[in-house]
């Protein structure tokens, strides 16, 4: 696809994006806004991945758009009808002039001219003669989407992805889109997925409730009576916790304050000790005193994750992540912490003592790498039998350290097999939206998608809005709700939901195509860069209220 | 704007069916469309022969606002924009070429649009909102927003709200702004004074780091202190005549040089050229998924409210897309101290040793003011302005004046500023 090299043309994907420190080439600077987001790494990811979108419809364009601009390795759209006008009205990869031709032709060649570095493939095979005569040809892609297929066609598309890997780690992940008038849902069948990196926003910890050594050493050593008022007034906010902290205990037998009156007692302390009332490190001590209180503890998601199975029973195959893992239970067993991230907020105070803080933390820091370092080596020598492989298994110094700075950011998903839902489940997540009474009804939408594909399977066409076709996907919708449980009639939510789907006549329409394509890009590039937390469970947007709800399922 | 000549729309081709999709949306009511909703021929016609919508901004929004209108049937669509194209708005801009980079976006995309979508009009300005005047607005059914300035936000909002007559209904215009910062954005209605404005939700944005002038001159401890020294007091020192352009790679190159200097010399770690240049042109991560989920969120609104199809926005859409797919849709309560649709005085607690410097820093820190550089006068006195230089010189020993010298509690004062599109009215709490 690639087209003549102009003077502003971007290099092949295979060029590494300059270092930060370097002045950018042409393709860090058209990249520059994205690598800001998930840096060298995650881009090198997108530029190795291939997607299958199955169907060349409005939504499958729209999501193309946004994984060909940022530089996805291939794409391929699978699709045997031709475009009709309708299809060249709703979707601007698409023109007037190409109706007739093959879809997923005129879809790639409108979507490859966004992106030289990406490779478009058009494949005009029927996807059911495709299941039937090639399924190894799906698992062969980084993920597959699914958009606006028959159900039936979905579940043999998610079954030929079950089938084609020999355990969940390898399965292709599967995303699953429909939409109908202002309606859609995002649904999505994974085995296993890693995060490495989920950006959270809470900043490490800085551990002040139990001050590692140095830095309680550090703070006693400062002498607030013999300062001036400037240097009284640049005492880092991190030494007056600690330093009140430390007085508090050592008056105490050594406890922590536990009761309310008794941390208000700490925070009156600290005030206390104020010269002028207005000193900017006391301002900045004061907005943190919680930290003196605030236990340090190891998150619940990663203390569930250390005792999962993939990480508690490591195989000679498992990726190197769960070597991190498998060493991080040991060093959490051991210490009671994750290893500090030296990462200092910024604060009140002079540049040399800012710099001393720091280079206090780094040290500690460094020792706690080591103390790592020994735990996965523990685990390597378990698992592999020597740890001169470590280099070679992606444990290096370096992978060490951008593990321990990511660890309480790694996550591990455990998806379920597509079309596993319970009519009990889906019961249970109704009977939620209506007592929480708010805003989005998503379970009333995702019931009106399934009477809807029930209408399809019965009747190989989409609902209209007739009294009769109302009056059937009621049916529909009462069975299936019926069956898990639900007495009576339906609620309101639901028989909206289903007027607007039998409004919808299942049609794409170009703004919820977009909506829609952002959205499934958003969660492809999460599954790709395994950067940031991906969806566990369905998305249904709902376009009439402008509410989007996910389900846990 | 010389030799750029202004793109034509393409006839109408002979186009059966190409609204298939979109008309069962005004074919026929939902069962939440609002009772007086007609559909059929007469919404269709007001939506593709009558209904002039102007969109600002044809940047990452901008771009797929327009393609959106334009396959909804919005057949008569302005355009403003006053940029060019950048490399760098390749990986999202999807109506723009690497050859086009350096033309107007304005143009470009209304070209791109008309010709991918016939029988579209795309009317593009190229030049700026502010060069417009209310007779201009007042044209328009809609207004979408897709911008990256809070200024051209703050302007477009206060022009608008200031156009409603009561007596004309046609003089409400609807407003419809998008936002997007990395995985998160914002969509959200605005019907000039009947809800909440931008002006209203001003205290909602993240605050913007602003670093104290004696950090960065005295203390610096981040890589950015160091970034913003090179930026704020080295470069105006070194080059006192020439201006900075943080689009000229030498000039960042320089900032990054500096900068590096000085962090070596404080032993501050962290200095690269891609943080100089984030620092300096306060780049804001951008990526075309996002953009595509707003814009489609503010076109899916548009159409709501040109058609009446089903009830729109009320009035907040917020999206966080980096744990799963949230949402948050919310009514957003007008404030009544607004200064714009509002209009009564702001109350501002100022501290007695305040001097009348410091008073200025706190207008552009407050997140519900944010004035930068503002001019200052009580009555018909001066206390500070920005210009003339003559005058700026005589109320500049001002500054190092004591608020309270020159004040008294209670005292209104009047603030102007280049980034208010309207005159604020401040009562001063003199405290503690």
């Amino acid at each position: 696809m690639s087209q003549t090299a102009g003077a502003q043309s971007i290099p092949e994907a295979t060029v590494t994006v300059a270092p930060a420190n370097a002045r950018p080439d042409d393709k860090t600077r058209r990249y520059d806004r994205q690598l800001r987001l998930w840096a060298s790494s995650g881009q090198s990811a997108l530029e190795s991945a291939r997607i299958l979108v199955v169907s060349g419809g409005a939504t499958s364009t729209s999501t193309l758009k946004n994984l060909v601009l940022p530089g996805i390795g291939a794409f391929t759209i699978l699709d045997h009808f031709p475009v009709t006008y309708a299809d060249a009205g709703n979707n601007f990869f698409l023109h007037i002039d190409g109706v007739g031709k093959n879809r997923a032709e005129e879809g790639v060649k409108h979507l490859a001219e966004l992106n030289d570095s990406v490779k478009g493939t058009a494949d005009i095979r029927d996807v059911n003669t495709l299941l039937d005569s090639d399924p190894d040809f799906f698992t062969s892609f980084t993920l597959v989407i699914a958009v606006n297929l028959v159900p039936a066609t979905e579940d043999r598309l998610a079954q030929a992805l079950r089938s084609g890997a020999s355990t969940p780690r390898e399965m292709v992940p599967l995303m699953i889109v429909r939409t109908a008038g202002l309606y859609a849902m995002i649904g999505t069948q994974i085995g296993e997925h890693t995060v490495v990196d989920a950006h959270a926003e809470t900043p490490p910890s800085l551990r002040l409730d139990s001050a590692f050594p140095a830095l309680l050493e550090y703070s006693r050593a400062v002498d607030l009576d013999a300062l001036d008022s400037t240097d009284f007034g640049h005492v880092p906010w991190i030494v007056l916790l600690v330093k009140t902290l430390d007085n508090w205990r050592q008056t105490h037998d050594g406890q922590m304050p536990k009761t309310y009156a008794e941390k208000q007692e700490l925070k009156k302390q600290l005030e206390k000790m104020r010269r002028r009332g207005d000193e900017e490190n006391f301002d900045e001590a004061v907005a943190q005193a919680y930290r003196m209180w605030t236990p340090t503890t190891v998150p619940s998601e990663t203390r569930d994750l250390l005792t999962d199975q993939s990480v508690t029973t490591l195989t000679a195959s498992s990726p190197s992540i769960f070597y991190f893992l498998r060493a991080l239970s040991l060093f959490v067993n051991q210490y009671g912490f994750l290893p500090l991230v030296p990462t200092l907020p910024d604060m009140h105070t002079t540049t040399s003592t800012y710099v001393e803080l720091q280079n206090l933390f780094r040290a500690q820091a460094e020792q706690e790498t080591l103390l790592f370092e020994n735990c996965l080596k523990t685990t390597v020598e378990e698992v592999k039998g020597s740890w001169d492989e470590r280099e070679s298994l992606g444990l290096g110094r370096a992978e060490v350290k951008e593990f321990i700075r990511n660890a309480a950011g790694v996550r591990v998903f455990k998806g379920r097999k597509w079309g596993s839902v319970q009519p009990a489940e889906i019961v249970s997540a109704l009977q939620n939206d209506l007592e929480s009474g708010m805003l989005p009804a998503p379970a009333a939408v995702y019931s009106a998608f399934l009477a809807s594909a029930d209408f399809y399977g019965a009747h190989g066409r989409h609902p209209r809005p007739t009294d009769a076709d109302n009056a059937e996907l009621l049916q529909f919708a009462t069975r299936r709700l019926t069956a898990g449980g639900w007495e009576g009639e339906l609620p309101e939510t639901v028989t909206t939901a289903l007027g607007e789907i039998a409004r919808a006549q299942g049609s794409d329409i170009p703004t919820t195509a977009a909506l829609v394509g952002g959205m499934v890009a958003q969660e492809a590039i999460k599954f790709i860069t395994r950067q940031y937390v991906p969806i566990a469970g369905t998305c249904m947007v709902d376009l009439i209220k402008s509410t989007t709800g996910t389900l846990p399922f | 704007m010389g030799d750029i000549s202004l793109p034509t729309p393409i006839p109408a081709p002979a186009w059966p069916n190409r609204f298939q999709h979109v008309d069962t949306l005004l074919d026929a009511p939902g069962p939440s469309t609002d009772p007086e909703f007609v559909g059929g021929d007469a919404v269709k016609d007001f939506l593709r022969n009558h209904c002039k919508i102007l969109v600002i901004g044809a940047g990452g929004l901008g771009c797929e606002i327009l393609a959106n209108l334009a396959l909804m049937g919005f057949a008569d669509i302005h355009v403003i924009d006053m940029d060019t194209i950048d490399i760098s708005n390749l990986n999202r801009q999807f109506l723009f070429r690497p050859k086009d980079v350096g033309k107007p976006k304005a143009i470009v995309a209304a070209e791109f649009v008309m010709s991918r979508v016939p029988g579209t009009k795309v009317t593009p300005y190229f030049g700026k909102i502010q060069d417009k005047d209310e007779s201009y607005y007042m044209q328009f059914n809609l207004v979408i927003c897709g911008l990256d300035s809070v200024e051209a936000r703050r302007w477009m909002n206060a022009t608008l709200v200031g156009m409603v007559d009561e007596d004309n209904p046609e003089s409400i215009k609807p407003m419809i702004d998008g936002g997007t910062e990395g995985f998160k954005g914002q969509a959200r209605v605005i019907i000039p004074t009947m809800s909440s404005c931008y002006e209203c939700s001003l205290d909602m944005l993240n605050k913007q780091t602003v670093f104290p002038i004696c950090t960065i001159a005295n203390t610096p401890r981040l890589p950015e202190h160091c970034i913003e020294w090179a930026s704020v007091l080295e470069w105006p020192r070194v080059f006192p005549d020439k201006k900075m352009d943080t689009d000229d790679p030498d000039h960042i190159q320089w900032l990054y040089e500096r900068a590096s200097a000085r962090a070596q010399e404080f032993k501050i770690e962290g200095v690269t050229w891609s943080l100089t240049q984030g620092v300096v042109k306060n780049i804001i991560p951008a990526i075309a998924s996002t953009n595509a989920i707003i814009a489609a969120s503010c076109c899916t609104e548009a159409f709501k409210i040109a058609t009446s199809c089903a009830p729109s926005l009320n009035n907040y859409f917020m999206l966080i897309g980096t744990d799963g797919i949230y949402s948050y849709t919310f009514q957003h309560e007008q404030r009544k101290e607004c200064p714009v649709c509002g209009g009564a005085t702001i109350d501002i607690p100022v501290k007695k040793d305040w001097t009348l410097e410091r008073f200025i820093e706190a207008l552009a820190e407050r997140q519900d003011i944010q004035a930068k550089k503002p001019s200052i006068s009580v009555g018909t006195r001066q206390l500070y302005m920005q210009a003339p230089k003559q005058l700026e010189a005589k109320t500049r020993p001002n500054l190092e004046k004591k608020l309270s010298e020159l004040v008294e509690d209670k005292d209104e004062l009047i603030v102007t500023a280049s980034s208010l599109p309207f005159n604020l009215t401040l009562k001063v709490q003199f405290k503690g």
